[in-house]
């Protein structure tokens, strides 16, 4: 346990303080530390896209991210999109055209999708299907995922 | 599941004092409807006792799917495993439709894992959440005890109000007597329901006029979608009783393999680390967090005995010797199918056509990792479990054989499942059976989490096939002779034995989609072939198999539709005018030919691009796809730009949710077509994570359009549909387009390459 190390983490605007070795990705932290269990892993080698969450707002593979460098960064994950008990408009939308079926890849495809609308309010449905295809659903609902993101694109705009 | 229906029968009423309120609720409703009453075997009854002690102790089980408590909420029972296809919606909407309930009044609740009212009638009355059938095989029964709570309930509110129960109507959670103006919600009978006055039970079931559906066919939300967009949604790798210790297993690499020898120590020395425990077929390392269960386990040394003929096995070397035994004549197979004479394969005054097809072994990639959660506690006795399941019964069972207690002493809290895809019914439950021993082995709970590598290196794969087809063509264009030889190994054959013992020892799996004939409903939507012989023969590699979504439908599917483009283009016939005629007795095979030709305007010039088209007659649903795909020279990449999809699936209960799983068993389908492959050397899968065995992604994924085309029958299955027809209608666009045929799933560019080039 020596080679532990105390780190500070800001998840979802709130401060952590968690004991995690050099080598500890920030999705075992999230998942076995801090019972944040939204965040999925489904490959563990950064090719599926279940684990990503927002660091300072970009997308990233939290299988493949040191807990250590998550330090001094805003960490958003799956369970941190609500507001004020309101669904984010992207889960929102995910439902609304059934953009799912087992779930699992969900929380990484809502995380990815929100991404997208943040860097590009407006995208096209060709955008949003490059940019999503780095989150792989097996159900699949690929679809109805990307009608559902294509439903919000100018959406945003107004409310941000 | 007979009952009668002629006969009132006449309830009597029971003597004050010896019974209570509950057990007369269930006699009334058992003696009216004996279905609900003499199923409960096994543990049934007890379970079910136990769901309602622990929600509402004042709650009433009309019968073993509806409790209904007094303060108005109703209790729907889900038998069936949600891995992402709705049926925990949509079962529950079935219930309620015919109960006539406020769907904001039901709660949806999983069902115990055993008890025959809950198993699958066509699974031997286990419960079996596979092959598409859940909604077709649980329709009828679920109507029905819907139908009957409500009877129950218009029977108490009669003798409540001392009217005749046929004065008495329903609306949504309310009973109505008209003529008093007076209402009584269910929850209010409920509370004084079966006082023990007598009512008659005898009026026969009518149910509801499908005009007057208010739930079925309305697309009610799915109860799951909520949590899974949250995060909130528990899968069993969720799961984190207090205590929790982690492992991370080595497993056989072959069947049957044992460990040889193993060199502990340096994994002994990880930090964390509690144990290295050993059973025969694995070695785990338990741990305190799981990567350091997952990093001491890096350092174990094992060496496994060698199973015969399975240390040299090489996939390519077996899909020859399946293709030799498909082409060799001389092989006779199990007849699966045969109708009238072929002998004019052997006739010189007829054209005699002959043509290859083969599959590769192809891997379930659900994508929750498998992973398990047990507790033993009370000295070994008991254990609880967290698993997603398709076959609880399974579970249970594997946890009790390897604890060696009753499967009464074992509680399984049945999880949503992240995918199941078929992999989740093996009865060995690989998956789940680490967990139980190392749990009772540390006294405190184990979960056992595969990585994706353990999940492919333990995969349980979908058969690689070979198939052989000939047919005769007789002067008038008609096809005099049909043979069809698949060589394959039986999926269920080596790892589920029940099953395939149950099933009359047949190659069920790998013929599915194979007949030409009535199965079941179909009747008559095949193609006429009066003469043939559709036959399957046996390979025994021994490599780790088991059903995967579109099971031995997929790869028939690809040979039969792409034999019958094949005979289209030897007769100068256009592929769909070529199947209306050989769908000349099925209405509704020429429906679903014309409507999908339409949608996809079949005979519109296309430039670069071109149409294939696939039809299907699987577990009762009648679909038919066309692909439009172009391919890229430099790139040897075909591109599916659309795909258009006509399925008759008789009543859809969930419409939305029926295209959801059509359309994403397109997109699964074209992950067959295009590049799904698994590879076997020296006996180990070559492929160890998403990186190089490559599932559709987003951007390669076609637009699809869907039209359902209802009728009143029954509803059919839908879940694997997209992805049995999805291979041949690629296969049928790229020798449209090329000239070229693809015979070998599936169509990575080097094959592509190799069929341009001869």
């Amino acid at each position: 346990m020596t080679d532990k190390q105390a780190v500070t983490l800001s998840i979802n605007g709130d401060p952590y303080e968690v004991l995690a070795a050099p080598r500890q990705t920030l999705l075992q932290v999230l998942r076995e530390q801090l019972s944040l269990t939204g965040t999925k892993c489904a490959c563990n080698n950064g090719v599926c896209g279940s684990c990503t969450v927002l660091a300072d707002g970009l997308p990233m593979r939290a299988c493949l991210m040191l807990a250590v460098a998550a330090t001094d960064r805003e960490i958003t994950t799956i369970e941190g999109l609500e507001a004020d008990g309101e669904l984010h408009p992207v889960q929102q939308a995910i439902i609304d055209h059934q953009g799912l079926q087992c779930g699992f890849c969900t929380p990484g495809m809502v995380i990815a999708a929100k991404a997208l609308l943040d860097s590009n309010p407006n995208p096209t449905l060709n955008e949003i299907r490059e940019e999503l295809s780095g989150n792989l659903c097996r159900c699949t609902g690929y679809v109805k995922i990307a009608d559902a993101v294509l439903s919000l694109a100018g959406a945003e705009r107004g409310q941000n | 599941m007979h009952r009668d229906n002629g006969d009132g029968f006449k309830i009597r009423p029971p003597h004050a004092g010896m019974i209570s309120r509950r057990q007369f609720l269930q006699r009334a409703g058992g003696l009216t409807f004996c279905l609900a009453l003499a199923p409960l075997i096994g543990y049934g009854t007890a379970e079910a006792d136990e769901l309602i002690s622990t929600r509402d102790k004042r709650a009433i089980q009309f019968n073993a799917y509806v409790h209904i408590s007094p303060d108005g909420t109703v209790t729907i029972i889900n038998p069936a495993a949600e891995m992402g296809q709705g049926v925990m919606t949509a079962l529950p909407v079935i219930v309620a439709e015919e109960l006539d309930v406020e769907w904001d009044d039901v709660r949806i609740e999983s069902s115990p894992p055993f008890g025959e009212v809950y198993g699958d009638p066509a699974f031997f009355n286990r419960i079996f959440t596979t092959s598409s059938r859940t909604i077709t095989n649980y329709y009828e029964r679920l109507r029905r005890f819907g139908r009957e709570a409500r009877q129950v309930l218009l029977e108490n509110a009669a003798e409540e109000w001392r009217v005749p129960v046929a004065e008495l109507r329903t609306t949504p959670s309310l009973v109505i007597h008209d003529k008093t103006g007076r209402s009584i919600s269910y929850g209010e009978i409920a509370a004084f329901a079966g006082t023990g006055a007598a009512f008659d039970g005898g009026e026969p079931i009518t149910f509801k006029a499908p005009e007057t559906y208010r739930l079925v066919g309305k697309n009610i939300p799915r109860r799951d979608l909520p949590g899974k967009v949250s995060g909130s949604a528990e899968y069993s790798m969720d799961a984190r009783p207090g205590g929790l210790v982690y492992a991370a297993v080595s497993r056989a690499p072959v069947e049957g393999a044992t460990v040889r020898a193993l060199d502990e120590h340096d994994a002994r020395s990880i930090s964390g680390v509690i144990d290295v425990i050993q059973r025969p077929e694995s070695v785990a390392v338990v741990a305190t967090s799981y990567p350091a269960a997952l990093k001491a386990r890096d350092r174990l040394e094992i060496s496994w005995h060698e199973v015969e003929g399975m240390s040299d096995f090489d996939s390519g070397d077996a899909l020859q010797q399946h293709r030799a035994a498909a082409l060799d004549l001389s092989r006779s197979g199990f007849p699966w199918d045969t109708q009238g004479d072929i002998s004019s394969l052997a006739d010189n005054a007829t054209q005699v056509y002959a043509a290859e097809y083969r599959t590769d072994y192809v891997y379930h990639a659900q994508m929750e990792p498998l992973n398990a959660v047990v507790s033993v506690t009370d000295a070994g006795k008991k254990a609880e479990v967290w698993a997603g399941t398709q076959a609880p019964a399974n579970t249970v069972e594997a946890v009790a054989r390897i604890l060696d207690i009753p499967v009464h002493d074992v509680k399984l809290n049945r999880s949503l499942l992240g995918g199941g895809l078929g992999r989740r019914t093996v009865p060995s439950m690989d998956f789940v059976v680490d967990a139980a021993w190392l749990s009772r082995v540390l006294r405190r709970p184990v979960k056992v989490v595969w990585t994706r590598e353990d999940d492919l290196r333990s995969g349980h794969l979908k058969p690689m096939t070979a198939h052989y087809l000939r047919a005769a063509v007789d002067t008038r264009g008609n096809i005099s002779a049909w043979q069809h030889r698949v060589a394959s190994d039986e999926s269920i054959k080596m790892l589920d034995r029940p099953s395939y013992e149950a099933f009359g020892k047949v190659p069920v799996t790998s013929m599915l989609g194979a007949s030409h004939h009535a199965m079941d409903r179909t009747l008559g939507d095949a193609y006429d072939l009066p003469n043939r012989l559709v036959e399957h023969v046996a390979m025994d590699t021994g490599v780790r198999l088991y059903p995967v979504r579109g099971v031995g439908a997929t790869p028939n599917n690809l040979a039969i539709e792409s034999f019958i483009d094949e005979l289209a283009v030897q007769q100068n016939a256009d592929p769909v005018e070529y199947r209306l005629r050989l769908l000349h007795k099925s209405a509704r095979g020429r429906r679903i030919i014309e409507t999908v030709a339409g949608m996809a305007h079949w005979t519109r010039e296309r430039h670069e691009r071109a149409l294939g088209i696939a039809y299907t007659h699987y577990v009762d649903t009648v679909a038919a796809a066309v692909a439009e795909i172009s391919f890229d020279q430099k790139q040897e990449k075909i591109t599916v730009h659309s795909v258009w999809l006509a399925a008759d699936v008789g009543l859809a209960i969930q419409p939305d949710n029926v295209r959801a799983q059509l359309e994403g068993g397109i997109v699964h389908g074209l992950g067959y077509a295009l590049s799904e492959r698994i590879t076997i050397k020296n006996g180990l899968i070559q492929q160890r994570n998403f990186h190089d065995y490559s599932v559709m992604r987003m951007a390669d994924a076609p637009a699809v359009h869907t039209e359902l085309l209802h009728s009143d029958r029954a509803p059919t299955g839908v879940g694997e549909t997209g992805s049995i027809l999805a291979p041949a209608a690629v296969a049928n666009a790229f020798a449209a387009l090329t000239g070229r045929r693809l015979r070998h799933l599936p169509f990575t560019p080097d094959r592509i390459r190799e069929v341009l080039m001869t």
